[in-house]
């Protein structure tokens, strides 16, 4: 909430860096001393009072622990659990919320330019206008703190008060806590402060004691002070949190690959376009014999064909651009087509559910003409000579030939990929964090072999192989085209 | 010491400064509960033991620390009545004191008495070796509670018995002091009176009464229950805990006779005796100028009780139609009052009922409890066979008043209104006011019987039909009537009509200077947190009661470092003495001001059911009493003999329960409100983990609770934190229950009272809504 750009050190999806000049701004950190916390949750009614946020309804499952997890709107709250430590019964308490990380994930893994922001004093808090709702953050976050709200579309979770912070006032939660368990300040002092309170801990008994800023994520700005520091799980708190490998790979190594992969493709093809050209089918005699009359046209893809194709087709491409968009900050713009980033992220898993559906109604009226035969194989092996238009050493083929088959079967293999990874995707809060982050991490990837392929068959279709356009918009091609490229197909039709 | 209370919960701003004592002065905090409770979570030491064996427990700490000497030797000779020698006819045997007359079930306490010389001075022996003496007495009754029999009493094991005992009682030296926090778990029990008169003697023999950081702090409930029983909104009190008239006492020379204690020893200041000044002013507060010494001051229009009006047997009154009809101010009975039935049906008895509350509460709309047998029990079981006439008069709530609100350490902390009241809610002077002046324009104009007590009434405030917080609270501290001015002191009270005061011991807080309670100063001259500068507290801004014996004989403090009050050759300083500042430590004034010896009661005639405490079993208990199995329980205590008077027996009904409230809810009011619903919604039990699995109730799954007098079915949360007790050889079981739900509200949910029962102490008739016998079941 704050409006003030300079102090903003880190940001998500910035294809430059972020604005920070100026380093000297102190840290601040929230400290929750858990062994002066009684559960009471008044920080949970504080955090609510000050944000306006509304009551959830919620119903006693065996505890005094009444949410299961945080929500849209509720930020923090307390678990309760009750482990047996030392041969004693401990009653363990411990306050939920954003840990405000020093290397958030879910900044690495949001694709929308400044949705999430690292503030210079430490803060990391989402900007829900510039939030597309992908919940990429959700599946990044080893704490599962980002909450999705399916109304609104958008996530949310703890601000760490930084409208209060602004105003030199203490987090709404640390001042509502009746024995001062919560405690704010500049991160050396509450640093200083949190080490005291540990050794007293260890004079009164508790040996391993800790402070729970865990490496994996760059330390955290909201630290806890473990009575019990050997039994972090016993807390709800995950052992050795990180930012996944997965993420930092998807969003580094992975864009960087794809990039080249999809750029080398579209090389590629330029190439092959100033060198072998577009092939040229040798004109039919029957034409050059008689001056008059119309070489024959032969039916080659009906009606319901064409429109699923195109149906297809359409959809890809507005799936690869709203997909694209996502994918890295430099295509961020592209999102703008459908209507902007919330828009195009929301579109993008529907129009992959028609994507679905029209393709699967192509799938069901084309896989028999895609059984590979062994002249496919030949043609495989002979595809060099094809696309440089060396007829001699071309192979017949029936009505799609073995590159076309063996793309066919790719995009459907493909496909099946993109849908399951896209539902992990869409629905990380059913299937899990885990599979949120690997879901993205398998999409993305068959993502790039997918429009790389996607690529390769625009260039044929449209450019290197004239006449195939016109099969799939007027249904008809020339005899003399079916003869040169799937002579197999032209003789069963005869 | 936490005992009785779960003050982390309930008391969470308050029990801060328990943590800040552990903090800044390494304390330990003990908790003894039958649960493991939020409090307990964050504890040194937790003892687990069975709800209502307390005194077993105390006892058993007034015992180590006598055999192991660990008393403070030199505080108990000086300042307690341990050397004070006991009638000789005093006796205790197989569970009841001397006097006991068997027909009456009550106690003749004549024999609680001590030896007086022929001027009346109590004997002593400051050797504490004479066998007569308090001291000896003391300690020959609590050497029976050894570990061994307190183990099999309480369920504690005797390795944690002595851990507990190490700890507790090691504060029995100048250099040591200990607190102890109870609350209602102590309160609501047959015996509750004696637990606390255990802690008493506890913390007498250890020294730890009138220094800092000591002393025996009850943690009241709401917000202002402490100003409640002040200013006399109790059955058995006037206002300044002043006793109420009986009606043998018909004029004021009776009543001051009877109520004014004279003095047994020569260091006795025995401010008690001052008892004329106090009610004199408080009578010439309430009937002004028509109170003239010639009339007593209208003594005659104090209403005098001929029978017991607590809460138990006023709703009995009424449940045997003697009660007509009940103004119902800002409570809930159909909720608070123990074994519900009964008090549901008493409401059905009125001939008219006025409830004036912010909200329409389970009382407000009494008719609507869900639907019994109450056929068979005798009562009407629709609601249209009810004939009370209900109005409901919406009031303001406390966040909508200004006024004061008096804490546990007796600071009266003024507070300023937030807001004005919703749609129609009225102010509760205001509706006061309108009531008073109608019901007195209805007696002026057609007379009555008695009328004067209402039409004499002085009401005096500058809009008669609201008065402000300010005008009532100047009223309270009271004025000189001569001069017209507010009066510094409840020391310049007088007798003769020539003073006025709503309430002695708030005199001083509204004085010429201005209203005292206002101030926020953060001054602390004696470093020791008092603040005196910080609101004002009674009596006379005191904040520790009895400083006195912070000190020893010559005025110097025990420990230099736990001063409270200290003589510096000239005057006493620090906090405010209880005497004048220059009186110097040789003249050897008693500390305790209010006894009539000056010394503190160790052993002490006034309650009615033992002059030193006895462990007594809970009226519904798993055992019987293993001191003296043929008296178990407290011999005192009345029992009601309707048919909705059941009392349970354990073979039916083999387990424990208790009752208490959870951080999230304050008692009842709270279900109205949407966050404090959302962080506690549903009523639920906790069962013992073991328990649970042999009745195969699963967790957040449903567990019915069933005692002689009702059911209720809830979420069963299945725990850890409550351990089995070995009781006598035998194991026990303990439930609990939270009390905060009802039929009405944003969630709803069965009243706990349907379980309780309705017997009390018979000193405070607190009903023993702690400890009673359930059965469970899957519903």
């Amino acid at each position: 909430m704050i409006n003030n750009s300079i102090a903003i050190k880190n940001a998500s999806a910035v294809s430059s860096n972020a604005p920070l000049i100026r380093t000297e701004t102190p840290e601040f950190v929230k400290l929750i001393d858990l062994s002066r916390c009684t559960g009471c949750k008044a920080c949970e009614v504080a955090c609510k009072e000050w944000n306006n946020l509304p009551p959830d309804k919620t119903e006693n499952f065996g505890s005094m622990q009444l949410h299961r997890s945080l929500t849209p709107t509720t930020w923090t709250m307390v678990y309760f659990n009750e482990a047996v430590i030392g041969g004693n019964v401990q009653y363990l308490m411990r306050k939920n919320g954003c840990m405000h990380c020093d290397n958030p994930a879910c900044l690495t893994a949001c694709p929308s330019p400044y949705a999430i922001v690292q503030y210079e004093n430490g803060i990391v808090d989402f900007n829900q206008d510039k939030c597309t709702g992908c919940q990429f953050c959700v599946s990044a976050c080893p704490f599962n703190i980002p909450q999705f709200d399916g109304v609104s579309n958008r996530v949310y979770k703890c601000t760490l008060c930084i409208d209060r912070i602004d105003a030199g006032l203490p987090p709404s939660c640390a001042k509502a806590c009746p024995t001062s368990a919560i405690t704010f300040g500049e991160k050396h002092k509450i640093l200083d402060n949190a080490k005291t309170e540990i050794k007293k801990l260890v004079k009164r008994g508790f040996k391993n004691a800790k402070l729970y800023s865990p490496r994996g994520v760059g330390g955290t700005h909201v630290m806890t002070i473990l009575p019990y520091g050997n039994n972090v799980e016993d807390y709800k708190l995950p052992k050795n949190p990180e930012v996944s490998p997965l993420t930092t790979f998807t969003k580094g190594p992975l864009a960087v690959f794809g990039g080249l992969f999809m750029g080398l493709t579209t090389a590629g093809s330029f190439i092959h376009l100033i060198t072998a050209g577009p092939s040229k089918v040798p004109e039919a005699p029957e034409v050059s014999a008689a001056k008059e009359g119309r070489e024959e046209e032969i039916d080659r893809h009906n009606l319901a064909t064409r429109i699923i194709h195109w149906t297809v087709a359409i959809s890809a491409i507005l799936l690869i651009v709203s997909g694209l968009s996502l994918y890295s900050p430099k295509l961020f713009w592209l999102s703008n087509i459908l209507g902007g980033p919330q828009s195009s992220r929301f579109l993008h898993p529907w129009i992959g559910v028609v994507f679905l559906i029209s393709f699967g109604l192509l799938f069901i009226r084309w896989f028999k003409d895609m059984v590979i035969k062994p002249y496919d194989i030949d043609f495989i092996k002979n595809i060099y000579s094809y696309l440089i238009h060396d007829e001699k050493n071309i192979v017949k083929s029936d009505k799609f030939n073995g590159g076309q088959k063996l793309v066919f079967w790719c995009f459907s293999a493909g496909l099946a990929l993109l849908f399951i990874s896209g539902l992990f995707i869409w629905f990380p809060g059913f299937f899990g964090s885990f599979a949120g982050r690997f879901g993205l991490f398998i999409h993305e990837l068959t993502a790039i072999f997918f429009i790389s392929a996607i690529i390769a068959h625009i260039y044929l279709s449209l450019i290197a192989i004239p006449g195939s356009l016109a099969g799939m918009i007027t249904g008809k091609v020339k005899s003399s085209w079916a003869r040169f490229h799937h002579g197999l197909w032209l003789n069963g039709n005869k | 010491m936490i005992m009785g209370a779960n003050p982390a919960e309930n008391h969470p701003v308050g029990f801060r400064w328990a943590l800040k004592a552990r903090e800044k002065k390494n304390a330990k905090i003990i908790v003894i509960d039958p649960r493991l409770t939020r409090t307990a979570a964050v504890a040194d030491i937790f003892v687990p033991l069975r709800s209502g064996t307390d005194i077993a427990f105390l006892g058993w700490l007034i015992n180590y620390t006598l055999a192991n000497n660990l008393y403070f030797k030199e505080y108990v000779i000086n300042y307690t009545n341990a050397p004070f020698l006991v009638k000789s006819n005093y006796g205790f045997k197989d569970g009841l004191f001397s006097g006991y007359l068997e027909a009456e079930h009550r106690y003749d306490t004549e024999s609680w008495g001590f030896q007086l010389d022929a001027a009346g001075n109590v004997l002593k022996d400051n050797t504490l070796e004479n066998p007569h003496s308090v001291f000896q007495i003391v300690k020959r009754h609590y050497s029976r509670y050894t570990a061994e029999t307190v183990s099999k009493i309480t369920g504690v094991s005797e390795e944690k018995l002595i851990e507990a005992a190490k700890v507790i009682c090691s504060t029995g030296n100048p250099n040591m002091v200990g607190t102890v926090m109870y609350a209602v778990g102590w309160t609501q029990h047959t015996v509750g009176s004696q637990n606390i008169r255990a802690a008493a003697m506890l913390q007498l023999l250890l020294g730890n009464i009138g220094r800092p950081g000591g002393g025996i702090n009850a943690l009241r409930g709401h917000a202002n229950v402490q100003g409640q029983t002040d200013h006399g909104l109790v059955a058995t009190t006037l206002p300044g805990y002043l006793k109420i008239p009986v009606k043998t006492q018909t004029n004021i020379k009776t009543y001051l006779k009877e109520n004014t204690p004279s003095k047994i020893d020569k260091h006795a200041v025995n401010y008690w005796s001052n008892t004329s000044k106090f009610l004199v002013s408080l009578l010439k507060a309430w009937w002004g100028n028509s109170a003239t010494k010639e009339n007593d001051f209208n003594y005659e229009y104090l209403p005098k009780i001929d029978s017991n009006t607590t809460w138990m047997f006023a709703f009995n009154a009424m449940f045997n139609g003697k009660i007509n009809g009940l103004i119902d101010f800002g409570m809930n009975p159909a909720c608070v009052g123990p074994n519900s039935d009964k008090m549901l049906a008493s409401l059905g008895r009125l001939k008219w009922l006025v409830v004036i509350d912010p909200f329409a509460h389970e009382t407000a709309c009494f008719w609507k409890r869900p639907g019994n047998d109450y056929d068979s029990k005798g009562i009407a079981a629709n609601s249209a066979d009810i004939d009370t006439e209900v109005f409901m008069l919406p009031s303001s709530d406390w966040i909508e008043e200004d006024g004061s609100f008096t804490n546990s350490g007796r600071w009266v902390q003024w507070k300023y209104k937030s807001y004005d009241p919703a749609h129609n809610a009225k102010s509760d002077t205001w509706i006061i006011s309108n009531i008073f002046l109608k019901i007195r324009k209805l007696y002026e104009k057609s007379g009555g019987i008695f009328p004067e007590p209402i039409t004499k009434l002085s009401w005096d405030y500058e809009d008669i039909y609201s008065p402000t917080k300010e005008e009532i609270a100047k009223e309270i501290n009271g004025k000189d009537l001569k001069t017209g001015k507010q009066l510094p002191s409840f020391i310049v009270l007088k007798d003769d009509g020539s003073t006025a005061s709503g309430n002695w011991i708030y005199s001083g807080s509204f004085t010429e200077a201005g209203n005292m309670m206002k101030r926020k100063k953060l001054t602390d001259n004696t470093k020791m947190g008092m603040f005196h500068e910080w609101s004002w507290s009674w009596p006379v801004n005191r904040r520790i009661l009895y400083n006195r014996a912070s000190a020893d004989l010559k005025g110097n403090p025990w420990n230099e470092k736990l001063r409270a009050l200290w003589w510096n050759g000239k005057e006493w300083v620090g906090d405010v003495p209880d005497y004048p500042p220059t009186a110097p430590p040789s003249k050897e004034i008693g500390p305790f001001i209010m006894t009539n010896s000056g010394y503190a009661n160790i052993f002490s005639s006034a309650l009615v059911d033992g002059p030193i405490a006895e462990h007594y079993e809970p009226i519904e208990s798993p055992t019987v009493n293993i001191l003296h199995p043929n008296v178990s329980i407290n011999p005192a205590v009345k029992f009601f003999k309707d048919k909705l008077d059941i009392i349970g027996k354990s073979s039916k009904y083999p387990y424990v329960c208790t009752t208490y409230r959870v951080a999230e809810h304050e008692h009842y009011l709270t279900r109205w409100v949407p966050y404090l619903v959302e962080i506690m919604p549903d009523f639920f039990v906790e069962l013992p983990y073991e328990l649970a699995k042999e009745k195969n109730i699963e967790n957040g799954g449903k567990v019915k609770v069933y005692s002689a007098r009702g059911e209720v079915t809830g979420v069963a949360v299945v725990t850890k934190r409550i351990e089995p007790l070995i009781v006598n050889g035998k194991k026990v079981w303990q439930i609990g229950i939270p009390l905060h739900w009802g039929y009405e509200g944003l969630v709803k949910g069965p009243l706990a009272n349907l379980l309780t029962l309705n017997v009390g102490d018979p000193n405070a008739f607190t009903p023993e809504y702690k400890t009673f016998l359930v059965n469970i079941s899957k519903p």
